[in-house]
Formats: structure tokens, sequence, C-alpha cells
């Protein structure tokens, strides 16, 4: 993987949903985003990602828990022998 | 920690202060977790209940420090395998349609010809439930990795100790599950009128 010089497009692209999750080592990471600074067609591509990743979160997250459930978990806990 | 090969007598008042102290507050997440891989709140009661009843059993032998978050999950998602996953039968999609569409929701969304603030309203108007039944709709391996992954916000290696696979294997999993979870969302969107077509 690239090791020198600059990414193309195709290798951006391959690379972005690992960038966008942050799991990129420092040098690739570099490397991507020196790429999606000079162009406005991986970073569109780029930013989509971070948009999907942020509306699945958003979107899917603050369930409540039921009434009263927090205390029957204590409650069948306590009388659980551990 | 002096007394963690301890065996604990029933309802141990140390063990439940630190339930109470460190688990409680995860509850929340963990119920979300549930509700998402059984699909229904009944089964994601139960579920949470066998989760926390093993996790207290363990708890002893856990080590303060380490990743509690991750270590219930893990047991959240044996617990649902263990459970669940002979009684629902799902049909074992391992392989979707490995398409050439790589950017399918991109393309139809995020492109260009697309003004910016109409994309993100697209997507911003699908109702929280449609976006969790969307989640819900995929094959079960890519919801687990999608869910740990954006939900959760778990990295790639503890996901891959959670679920119990290689890196490799967590990755392919994100990849194809988002996909499918784009391509779920604009089905959505077109039901829902928010996209021609
Ligand atoms: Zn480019």
């Amino acid at each position: 993987m690239g090791e020198k010089g600059d990414m193309g497009c195709d290798e951006t692209l391959r690379e972005v949903e690992r960038y966008v999750d942050g799991e990129c080592l420092r040098e690739l990471t570099v490397q991507v985003e020196a790429h999606l600074a000079g162009c406005t067609d991986c970073n569109d591509h780029a930013e989509f990602k971070k948009h999907m990743k942020l509306l699945i979160a958003t979107k899917c997250r603050g369930e409540v828990l039921p009434e009263g459930l927090a205390e029957r978990i204590r409650e069948r806990i306590r009388t659980a022998s551990p | 920690m002096a007394n963690a090969s301890r065996v604990p007598a029933p309802a141990d008042q140390d063990l439940l202060d630190r339930f109470d102290r460190d688990v409680l507050p995860l509850l929340p997440g963990l119920y979300g977790a549930a509700l998402r891989m059984t699909r229904n709140p009944a089964d994601a009661e139960d579920l949470l209940q066998e989760t926390t009843l093993r996790a207290y059993r363990g708890f002893a032998s856990f080590r303060e420090g380490t990743n509690l978050k991750a270590w219930l999950y893990r047991i959240l998602t044996n617990s649902f395998i263990n459970i669940y996953r002979k009684k629902q039968r799902e049909p074992k999609t391992v392989e979707g349609p490995d398409d050439i569409d790589e950017w399918f929701l991109f393309d139809r969304l995020g492109a260009k010809s697309v003004e910016r603030s109409a994309e993100e309203d697209v997507l911003e108007q699908i109702p929280d439930a449609d976006v969790k039944a969307a989640l819900e709709s995929i094959p079960e391996n890519f919801r687990m990795a999608v869910l740990l992954a954006d939900v959760e916000g778990f990295s790639y290696k503890e996901i891959a100790e959670i679920t119990d696979v290689p890196i490799g294997t967590v990755m392919s999993r994100l990849h194809r599950g988002r996909k499918a979870l784009e391509r779920a969302l604009y089905g959505v969107a077109k039901e829902r009128g928010l996209v021609d077509g």
C-alpha cells in the first residue's frame, strides 16, 4: 500500500472507510488527509461516509430502559447465587 | 483487588456495589444493542437479564481496570448466540451479492449533482425507528459489526474480541454491513417519497 508518493483516488477511496473509522495508522492517515485536502471528489466521499456513520449513531442510540427493568435485574442478581 | 479470588457469598455487598457503580450506567446501551439483536423488546429484556446474571457471576474474576464495556458486550453477544441463534434460524446470508456498486448511496444522494443540504435532508428526515428497522433488516453478522462500530463506538480490535473473529473479518463484515444498510435506507427514503424513483 502506497508507502511512497502521493496516493491516487482509487487507493484513497479504498482506505476511506478505515480512515473515517479512525483505524488507519498515522502514516496512512497523513497520506489520506493529504489526498483529501487536494481532491474534492474523494473528500466528498469521505464526508459522506462520516455523515452516514454519525447518522447511524445518532438515530440508533439513546434507547431508554423499560420501566422497572434495572430494578428487576438488580433483584435477580441479589437473589442469585453468584 | 486483594480478594479477587475469594468466592463471593450470595448477595455479596462488594460485588453488588461494584455492579451498581460500573454496570448499571451501561444498561441502556446494552439494552439498545439487545433490541437490535433480538428485534423485539421481550427477548431483549430476557437477553439483558441473562447477560447481567452471567456478568455478575463472572464479576469476581473480572479484573478492574480492564475493558469492562467490551467484556459486557462480549457476554451479551455470546448469550445472544447461545440463546437465540438456534431458535431464530435466520437464513445465513453470509455473502450478500458483493456488488460492483461500492458507492451505492453516495452516487444517489451524495454526488455533486445533488445539493449537499439535500442529501443531508433526505437522510435526516428518515425517522429513527426506520433507521433502526433498516439496521435490524441486515444479516446478523453484518448487523453486529455495524452496531458495535457505529452505535457503540468500539474499535476494530475490540469488535474482533467481542465477536471472536479476526480483524479482517470485522472489516469485511462492516464494509458489507454498511453497504447493505445504505441500500435499505435508500429503500426507506423511496418508500417515504424522500427521493424519486
Ligand atoms: Zn481523489
